[in-house]
């Protein structure tokens, strides 16, 4: 029997990011879901259901703040954890991610053990 | 169509002024040629290094990825596999190899711990610190920082040695660059640069140095009054400011021999910090100062015989009250009203006998919603 592998959607505009979280994550167990902006990342929140949501704060034409706060306010994906990456670690940042609703806050630059456990612990 | 072989074939019927005229259109005509025919071949060879530079991007990029999230080996192994693969590529050639060194330096500004310690040491097992170090001898200083930023950002400690000599460029940019980066990587002595600084250490590199300090692991704080009695005054300054930082108290000695220093800067410095240690068996040294000292830092000896706090000196203090200068009396106020109960006690005898302007003050001093 096939086993069904959790989906995360992973948002990141620098291709370097991207690449790495999806090979990662694809190691991790998990089927990724790659967006390279905020336009991108709604089409597939539309059309597919994720276990979770890895997004960038700096995205072009959507910012993942913004797109943190529509996947809290739609019905269908309110309840999909959400993870905000970002380079600017200023408390006011990771308030205001939180308060939107975000799960979890990281830090650019990252560890990606830490990053891994951290996507572990959230979908458990 | 007309033709233009007339021009030629008679050329020599014509007249002299003709002639030339013939000749300079002639040259600009075939300088037009080879001006597009370069513009032509500069457009094509870009988009060819643009294309093949992608290309190779994307496949390194591709590899580091996979490497980066191969953590199932040690570090050690790690770089070994990977630095095998990595030299299956065309490496030796210089575009390929600054391809790889740019991709490394980008990967590694994404990623701390394990992974950062990865792009590492694949960037030394790759011997890519040797276009650093040959950026490092540029004549142009923009590429000589470009060299030292990325041996900081990748922790190549074995660089260390060869900043020793930029760390007192002329070039501001140039220095500070160099002695941040020395902080970083020297293991042996990191603050080896202060002994033989002559050039000005500016404010703003001030802060980038003590940020750089602050936040560094591992590194070994020394006593930094040894650097105390520097000729370059902006040495002492930051000296002064790191002692304030690790709190050396060990440097009270020094710091009362630069009450007498030239610089007004330091003088400052010194009397604020032996305030903030509460030196108290140096209140006299800082009294003595006061008879000559300029307004300044009689306000700062003031201030620091307030924090000091030891009740010998408040009949210094109150003397201070009739001064012609507003700051030196609130000063002198505040000071005594430091000095706890018998402070607040004393400041409410001055004012059954002060005169009316020390009592306006001493009112808006006792305010307690100001903070002084």
């Amino acid at each position: 029997m096939e086993t069904h592998k959790p989906k995360i959607l992973v948002i990141e505009d620098e291709e370097l990011v991207r690449n790495v979280l999806a090979f990662r994550l694809k190691k991790d167990g998990y089927e990724v879901v790659l967006a390279k902006d905020g336009e991108e990342a709604m089409k597939e929140l539309a059309t597919q259901n994720f276990n979770l949501v890895l997004v960038d704060i700096m995205l072009p034409y959507v910012g993942g703040l913004e797109l943190t706060t529509h996947i809290k306010s739609t019905p269908k994906t309110k309840d999909t954890p959400v993870i905000v990456l970002s380079a600017n670690g200023l408390e006011q940042v990771i308030l205001d991610a939180f308060a939107l609703g975000a799960t979890d806050f990281i830090v650019k630059p990252f560890n990606l053990a830490e990053l891994s456990i951290r996507v572990k612990r959230t979908i458990r | 169509m007309t033709s233009i072989s007339p021009y030629f074939t008679n050329y020599n019927q014509f007249p002299e002024l003709i002639q030339s005229a013939l000749l300079v259109v002639g040259i600009c005509l075939i300088s037009l040629l080879f001006m597009y025919f370069y513009l032509v071949l500069k457009r094509v060879n870009r988009v060819i290094r643009t294309g093949f530079q992608a290309k190779w991007s994307m496949e390194i990029n591709q590899l580091l990825a996979e490497l980066l999230a191969d953590d199932d080996l040690s570090t050690t192994q790690c770089v070994e596999k990977y630095t095998h693969k990595f030299k299956k590529l065309p490496i030796n050639r210089k575009a390929i190899k600054l391809i790889v060194e740019a991709e490394i330096v980008r990967f590694h500004q994404q990623f701390t711990g394990k992974t950062a310690e990865i792009l590492s040491g694949l960037y030394v097992a790759l011997e890519l610190e040797k276009i650093a170090y040959k950026r490092l001898r540029d004549s142009n200083w923009e590429n000589q920082v470009h060299g030292i930023k990325i041996l900081a950002q990748l922790n190549i400690k074995q660089a260390a040695p060869k900043l020793v000599a930029l760390c007192d460029d002329e070039i501001s940019t140039l220095r500070m660059e160099a002695q941040a980066a020395f902080l970083k990587l020297s293991d042996q002595a990191p603050f080896r640069f202060l002994d033989r600084a002559r050039e000005h250490i500016l404010d703003w590199h001030q802060l980038v140095l003590l940020e750089v300090i602050t936040t560094a692991q591992d590194l070994a704080i020394p006593s930094f009054s040894q650097w105390l009695a520097s000729k370059n005054d902006s040495v002492v300054i930051l000296c002064l400011k790191l002692i304030r930082q690790y709190q050396q108290f060990e440097a009270i000695p020094n710091l009362l021999d630069l009450l007498d220093h030239a610089n007004d800067e330091v003088r400052l410095l010194a009397i604020e910090l032996l305030g903030q240690f509460e030196a108290y068996a140096h209140e006299s040294e800082l009294i003595n100062r006061y008879k000559t000292a300029n307004k300044n830092e009689k306000l700062a000896i003031l201030h620091a015989i307030g924090q000091i706090e030891s009740g010998k000196q408040l009949g210094f203090l109150q003397a201070q009250l009739v001064d012609d200068s507003y700051d030196i009396v609130i000063k002198a106020l505040l000071a005594i009203k430091k000095h706890g109960t018998v402070g607040e006690e004393l400041v409410k005898q001055l004012y059954e006998t002060a005169l009316p302007k020390n009592r306006l003050l001493i009112d808006h001093l006792s305010d307690h919603r100001l903070i002084h």
